[in-house]
């Protein structure tokens, strides 16, 4: 592709940049994670000479992280990993730095490609040489369409489990080139943006989209996973009734040891009337569990792609009526309607404003110090799959614990030697589960 | 006594000879002298036909006049004839951009659109148009559906083809100037 006329940036709007900034401020407050890696890493600038393309839902979060990235040295162009995900004060915000950003709430599939292609060269001719993923589209692109650029790229590291899944696939077939770090499986990411973040966000998009009353309701969550686990707690704290979907015999048993019923959606369906997704497979909601619905059901998915709910069997088979932007209610052939929230993508980014600051804060600051690891020491770093080792996740967590108030209690050289731990960490073996 | 002296100056008890004029002048009737009376009246002024059609002349001047008021009755009707043959001419066009209008709003659009910026119409294979913020040009020249054209969504929600974009803008240019001059500055200090 020609980089001749490369566009300095395509946002929706560049005057919703100040707003976008007192945002951005406002973020910075809540993100101590981020500040933290720029107060220590900012004057030695370690991520000089790297060329970052993200792939990353480009909200007010990501901005905070973008700039925390160009403190460290780095140079980064940036598209949304979502089509409906991008919040475009935030991205008119980062435009406005000078930061090349591809993205708009609301593109099209061939947009999205697009936007993601804008960010592998750079207005020089050169290429990018790291990858900062969320969903593996960057890395499957590059891989698939842009093989040439693979050995410029010293490595990648990515946001979920989603991506995560396709990283291992594509290790398992010898696809993969580039080293990777998966940083969504640190603990400070997974058990805390999977599980905390989406039992606030959830019930953000569902309420914004449709102003349900969820008490007295019964909901079904398919998938309890960490984002699953943290839906169905956010469901039933405003007292709906959650019935739970899985195929893990363990995690069904903590689903239902936590007291939820777990049922099939083959059942669940007639019963329930507010249905969520979150298994990070795909076909979960289905036709014939459409036409089993109540009237008006609500269909929501918070896995990261769209492909938990049969969104092609709606769109040839039912009338759809859009009510707003991201809030479709199709007329089945039997007469009954469902409600299918941000056509089936990311209800909280589609239809809220994603996961709030502080959550994406410990995410972020693991994907700044995989970025750090994996520049700086590239030669440790054959082609794999690594994570960031515990003391890392520690260190993430105690950036955050000023900011809440928390006491930490330190151990003593007796109770140390006891547990045979060193006082500063870490404290668990790697195979503990948290 | 007192009786005859009134009678004495009872007027019509006086003959005409003796009328007291001014008290002590008096006038007396002339016999009839025909120089005299033509010199005052000029008989052949007075009795000249100017005109023996007189009463056809009449008549051609009213039908003159008719023709006049019709003349100009026409002419100033046909002024509004014209007028509402423009009003006409306005109203399918505004009728025919309102048409088009809803036809743009109507386009798919997954983003919200902000009055002031141009935006791309395309149509998809299935014959569906939707709304893109990328130009053709963006594109590489290479766009993956059928380009339709680029319009511009104004503040009143209309839409104003590319190439039209830099006439309409002098228009509300000069209409926003013409605004600015009719009002006083608010720039200026109340009193």
């Amino acid at each position: 592709m020609s980089t001749s006329n490369k566009l300095p940036y395509k946002v929706a709007n560049i005057d919703e940049a100040d707003f976008g900034r007192k945002e951005i401020v406002l973020a910075e407050a809540e993100m101590p994670g981020l500040i933290m890696m720029r107060k220590k890493y900012g004057p030695s600038k370690p991520l000089k000479g790297a060329r970052i393309a993200g792939c990353l839902h480009m909200t007010i979060q990501t901005a905070v992280l973008i700039e925390t990235l160009t403190e460290l040295g780095a140079e980064v162009q940036w598209s949304s990993c979502n089509i409906f995900s991008t919040q475009n004060h935030a991205a008119a915000a980062i435009a406005k730095t000078g930061v090349a950003v591809y993205a708009w709430k609301g593109e099209t599939d061939e947009e999205y490609i697009w936007c993601i292609e804008q960010t592998l060269f750079w207005p020089d001719g050169g290429q990018l040489n790291m990858i900062l993923d969320d969903g593996g589209d960057l890395t499957n692109l590059v891989h698939t369409k842009y093989p040439q650029l693979l050995p410029g790229i010293k490595g990648l590291s990515e946001e979920t489990t989603t991506g995560i899944a396709n990283l291992v696939k594509m290790m398992k077939k010898g696809e993969l080139k580039v080293p990777a770090f998966n940083v969504n499986n640190s603990v400070t990411k997974s058990k805390f943006d999977n599980l905390y973040g989406c039992r606030e966000s959830l019930v953000d998009g569902i309420k914004r989209a449709t102003d349900i009353m969820l008490a007295g309701k019964v909901c079904v969550v398919a998938g309890y996973g960490d984002v699953g686990k943290g839906c169905a707690q956010s469901l039933r704290s405003f007292g709906a009734r959650v019935l739970i979907c899985e195929v893990d015999p363990i995690i069904a048993l903590q689903a239902a040891m936590e007291g939820y019923e777990v049922t099939t959606m083959e059942d669940a369906a007639t019963r329930a009337s507010i249905f969520v997704t979150a298994t990070g497979c795909m076909n979960i909601l289905r036709s014939e569990h459409f036409m089993a619905m109540k009237d008006n059901s609500i269909l929501a998915n918070i896995g990261h792609f769209d492909i938990e709910v049969d969104v092609a069997w709606l769109e040839t088979n039912a009338k759809k009526d859009t009510i707003k932007p991201q809030v479709d209610r199709y007329e089945l052939p039997n007469g009954r309607h469902v409600i299918l929230l941000a056509e089936g993508r990311l209800v909280n980014l589609g239809c809220a404003m994603g996961h709030p600051s502080f959550v994406m804060s410990n995410s972020f600051t693991n994907q700044v110090l995989a970025q750090i690891e994996l520049w700086t020491n590239t030669d440790k770093y054959p082609v794999g799959l690594y994570y960031l080792p515990k003391k890392l996740d520690e260190e993430v967590a105690s950036a955050h614990l000023e900011h809440l108030g928390v006491r930490l209690t330190t151990l003593s050289d007796q109770q140390a030697e006891y547990l045979g731990v060193s006082k500063e960490g870490p404290f668990k073996p790697d195979y503990y589960r948290y | 006594m007192a009786e005859r002296e009134n009678k004495e100056i009872l007027p019509f008890e006086k003959t005409p000879e003796s009328l007291l004029l001014g008290g002590s002048a008096s006038a007396k009737i002339v016999p009839r002298e025909e120089t005299v009376t033509q010199q005052l009246v000029s008989p052949r002024l007075v009795h000249k036909h100017y005109d023996p059609h007189d009463l056809v002349s009449l008549a051609a001047q009213v039908q003159q006049a008719d023709e006049f008021v019709q003349a100009t009755t026409t002419g100033k009707l046909q002024v509004v004839v014209d007028q509402i043959r423009y009003l006409q001419e306005q109203a399918h066009k505004i009728l025919l951009s309102a048409k088009r209008d809803a036809q743009l709003h109507h386009a798919a659009c997954n983003f919200v659109k902000v009055p002031g910026k141009i935006y791309h119409l395309y149509e998809k294979k299935n014959g569906t148009s939707y709304f893109s913020m990328l130009s053709p040009e963006e594109w590489g020249g290479n766009p993956p559906n059928t380009f339709l054209g680029s319009y511009k969504l104004e503040f009143d929600r209309s839409w104003t083809p590319l190439a039209e974009i830099n006439e309409r803008e002098k228009d509300i240019g000069s209409i926003h100037k013409a605004i600015m001059s009719a009002m006083p500055s608010s720039d200026e200090p109340q009193s």
